[in-house]
């Protein structure tokens, strides 16, 4: 069955594994440019050890501050993130969701124990993981054949640490799985756990909550201080930890139903079927879950980030270079108002994709024919990919109000919180909607067109994050950073809306092309 | 002669170089069922999704109640459809589900019917789809298509997954429908059900039409089942194609034209009992298909 799971996965885990090698791989070069000097690196330390924002988007930075580390500290943090999102997609993949579409039935049907496809799934995770790891340790090693301060027993303990981090995000979610009873909300509610640890890992390393670090998988990380402690005491300790959740879950799951939850939540029943307003309404019902839980999670986001901006005011009085090092990172201008617009892009970056995944689900629909269930009733073509691109618009509009309301309750928080803070919030959040909208554009345009290429509605969002987030360190020209459409943000003092104007008139006119290519097309 | 309600004239799809349909022609009259047979990858669902507007024929028309429903979708707010494989929202219920189709087909459904249907097929509308069974799922869709009071019904495999108790159910409620003058494409594999059924056949193998007509007409001109005891087995009788032999009783199914020649070799060898009478459905079915297994 391991073998199975991993012919039916090869091409999603070859990609997956490139690219994040290949990201990795970017890095060292990049800051060792970047960071030349040791006096520069150590400027860089001071300045991320008073952000208590930056330390809890990324982590702490210690002493002494080494290439190696601030690799790990940034890249490194990234790339546990999307080795948990991509460890969880595969387990998710290869377990609840075959079963929801009777794929493990057919397995348990040639007379397997009820434990197997389980066990298979945790096996083919972890294969996956140790792969990503092990690469990315190599990457590691490669790069410190030509970059200074990146010693092979740090690339070692990091490529530890990232499988570590994808078998244990694997576990958190596979342990949450086991009281959700929806088939269709486990992918969603999987990938929340990788969210709810990220937010676990940022107030553990903000507010000092050390041992929090040890139940958030993507904790792990500050646990075994890559490159500087190398801690491989820590490292022995969490693969048992694995080993030993790892057998509990896959105990758990003898006692657990097919296709069902091991202990089924309470859930509110209604006693009068809902009445569907016509398509909009079909596709917003179909669809809140996915736009109500990305809200509160940004909200959620967008509120701790913010609060964090009341640390902001100490370090801005200290010396000169590292003021320089936060102007590299956040640009020209007050301090404070540019962190704002920095976690307003942030959390943009999120609304986009959201906004993507709702349209996205709409080619899932054609697939599974029940957008053909939808047409047979006489809409016109067009009608369910708009009834979904609204859906999607609206949402956008609402992860815009999250981020509004989130940053407003996180700058609420902050005593040294002043009006033009506000004033500065509202324009950076709201400077977000046309992008997010454009970019959702991009993916009704290829669904509407050509929905085979639909994959690739990911790649402008993941571009515009590389390149927002990551273009100043890689040494990306500006022409091209400024490609990003979440590099225009608006606060009180900066910025202009001309841009947006023309992102949403483009929004419009990409949306209305993918609506037109849905009337010509078929559903094949 | 009644007027033809569903329309398909020289009607070729191609994907890529593979043709599912070729030259394909089939006309459905006003209040009759009409069954839709071929063997699997003969071009039903095709057809069917070509109906529906869903793809787009490569040449040839394809008209419902007089219009195209690629370039008039709002047609098939007179049309009940049943996929071939029932796809439903998983987190709606099955009454949620009929209130969606309703909403989206802009046509109030006629309540006490879906009470009736939802009662006659034993079925609980009040779980979500993703709960029910797949003879439920199909319970869901045959109740969501047989309440619309549609004019004309599109039906792929609509007993597929069905207890023998619901497909009489489905027979019956059918009937009904037909008796109240709608008119029926029944796509199905199920000959007794087509027989019972269908006033009109059309076959369709390699996305060409077979055979056509009215079921008895086909009965008739197509095939014949001629039976006998026949004491010995002579080497004329035993080089029929399709010839069988059990104990002293011999048994074959062919062309109505063939008939004379085979019933005189079945008397030369001594035949006895003789009958000779016009092969079900499924023997037609078989004669057409037989050859490929």
């Amino acid at each position: 069955m391991i073998r199975l799971n991993l012919r039916l996965r090869r091409t999603f885990l070859i990609i997956w594994s490139l690219s994040l090698w290949a990201v990795f791989a970017i890095f060292p070069p990049a800051y060792q440019n970047y960071y030349p000097t040791p006096a520069d690196r150590h400027s860089f330390l001071l300045g991320m050890q008073q952000n208590a924002g930056m330390v809890a988007l990324w982590g702490p930075l210690e002493d002494p501050p080494t290439l190696g580390q601030i690799v790990m500290w940034e890249a490194g943090s990234m790339m546990i993130i999307l080795g948990s999102v991509m460890s969880v997609l595969l387990f998710v993949g290869v377990h609840r969701r075959s079963e929801a579409l009777g794929l493990t039935e057919l397995q348990l049907s040639t007379g397997i124990s009820r434990m197997a496809p389980a066990a298979a799934a945790f096996v083919t995770t972890v294969i996956a993981a140790l792969i990503v790891g092990l690469g990315s340790a190599g990457v590691l090693w490669l790069s410190s054949l030509y970059v200074e301060e990146m010693p092979i027993g740090g690339a070692v303990s990091s490529g530890a640490v990232i499988a570590l981090t994808m078998i244990g995000s694997t576990l958190l979610a596979h342990l949450v799985l086991l009281f959700v009873d929806n088939p269709a909300s486990v992918t969603r509610i999987a990938l929340l756990t990788v969210a709810g640890s990220f937010i676990a890992r940022s107030v553990a390393d903000s507010e000092e909550f050390g041992w929090l670090n040890w139940v958030s998988p993507l904790g792990w990380k500050t646990v075994v201080h890559p490159y500087v402690a190398d801690d491989w005491r820590s490292i022995v300790l969490l693969a048992l930890l694995c080993a030993g959740v790892g057998g509990l879950l896959l105990w758990a799951e003898r006692y657990r139903e097919y296709g069902r939850a091991l202990v089924t939540l309470p859930t509110f029943t209604r006693t009068r079927a809902r009445r569907i307003h016509g398509p909009v309404h079909l596709a917003s019902v179909l669809h809140r879950g996915t736009v109500l839980a990305w809200a509160v999670v940004i909200a959620v986001l967008a509120a701790f980030i913010i609060a964090l901006t009341g640390s902001l005011s100490g370090w801005m009085e200290t010396e000169a270079n590292v003021g320089q090092i936060f102007k590299d990172i956040f640009g020209e201008g007050d301090m404070k108002a540019e962190f704002i617009a920095y976690t307003a892009k942030l959390c943009g970056i999120l609304v986009a994709t959201y906004g993507i995944q709702v349209i996205v689900g709409h080619r899932a629909g054609e697939l599974d024919r029940t957008v053909d269930l939808q047409r047979s009733t006489g809409l016109r073509r067009w009608v369910p990919l708009a009834s979904v691109t609204a859906v999607s618009v609206g949402g956008v509009l609402l992860g815009t109000l999250a981020i509004l309301g989130g940053g407003a309750v996180g700058l609420w928080t902050q005593e040294s919180t002043t009006s033009v803070d506000y004033d500065n919030l509202v324009p950076a959040a709201w400077s977000q909607l046309a992008p997010a909208l454009l970019l959702t554009a991009v993916a009704a345009l290829l669904v509407g067109w050509v929905p085979r290429l639909t994959h690739l509605a990911w790649a402008p969002v993941v571009s515009a994050a590389v390149l927002t987030l990551f273009g100043p360190i890689l040494s990306a020209p500006q022409w091209m950073i400024d490609l990003s459409p979440f590099e225009y943000p608006v606060s009180s003092t900066s910025g202009e809306w001309t841009t947006h104007l023309w992102m949403g008139l483009g929004a419009m006119a990409l949306m209305g092309l993918g609506l037109l290519g849905s009337q010509r097309r078929e559903i094949l | 002669m009644k007027h033809p309600v569903i329309e398909v004239t020289g009607l070729t799809k191609k994907f890529g170089t593979f043709r599912a349909l070729d030259n394909f022609t089939m006309s459905v009259e006003e209040g009759t069922i009409h069954g839709f047979l071929g063997p699997n990858g003969s071009g039903k669902s095709t057809t069917i999704r070509i109906l529906l507007g869903v793809l787009h024929p490569t040449s040839g028309t394809a008209r419902v109640l007089g219009k195209d429903p690629r370039r008039h979708p709002s047609i098939l707010r007179r049309v009940g459809y049943i996929p071939g494989d029932v796809a439903l929202w998983p987190t709606l219920t099955g009454r949620e589900v009929f209130r969606a189709l309703e909403s989206l087909r802009g046509r109030p459904t006629d309540r006490d019917r879906e009470e009736e249907l939802i009662e006659a097929f034993k079925l609980d509308p009040d779980k979500k789809t993703r709960d029910y069974s797949t003879g439920n799922r199909r319970k869901v869709s045959l109740v969501a298509a047989l309440s619309t009071g549609a004019d004309v019904f599109i039906l792929d495999e609509p007993t597929a997954g069905l207890d023998p108790l619901m497909e009489q159910v489905f027979v019956r409620e059918l009937t009904r429908e037909r008796d109240r003058g709608a008119t029926v494409l029944l796509s199905s594999h199920i000959m007794s059900e087509v027989e019972k059924l269908c006033d009109h056949v059309t076959i369709i193998r390699d996305g060409r039409a077979a055979e056509s007509g009215s079921v008895e007409k086909l009965r008739h001109l197509s095939a014949h089942e001629i039976t006998a005891r026949v004491s010995r087995e002579t080497s004329a009788l035993a080089a029929l194609p399709g010839a069988e032999w059990r104990d002293d009783t011999f048994r074959i199914t062919t062309a109505r034209d063939e008939v004379p020649r085979i019933l005189r070799l079945v008397l030369d060898a001594g035949g006895v009992d003789v009958t000779s009478t016009p092969a079900s459905l499924e023997d037609m079915f078989l004669q057409h298909y037989g050859d490929e297994s």
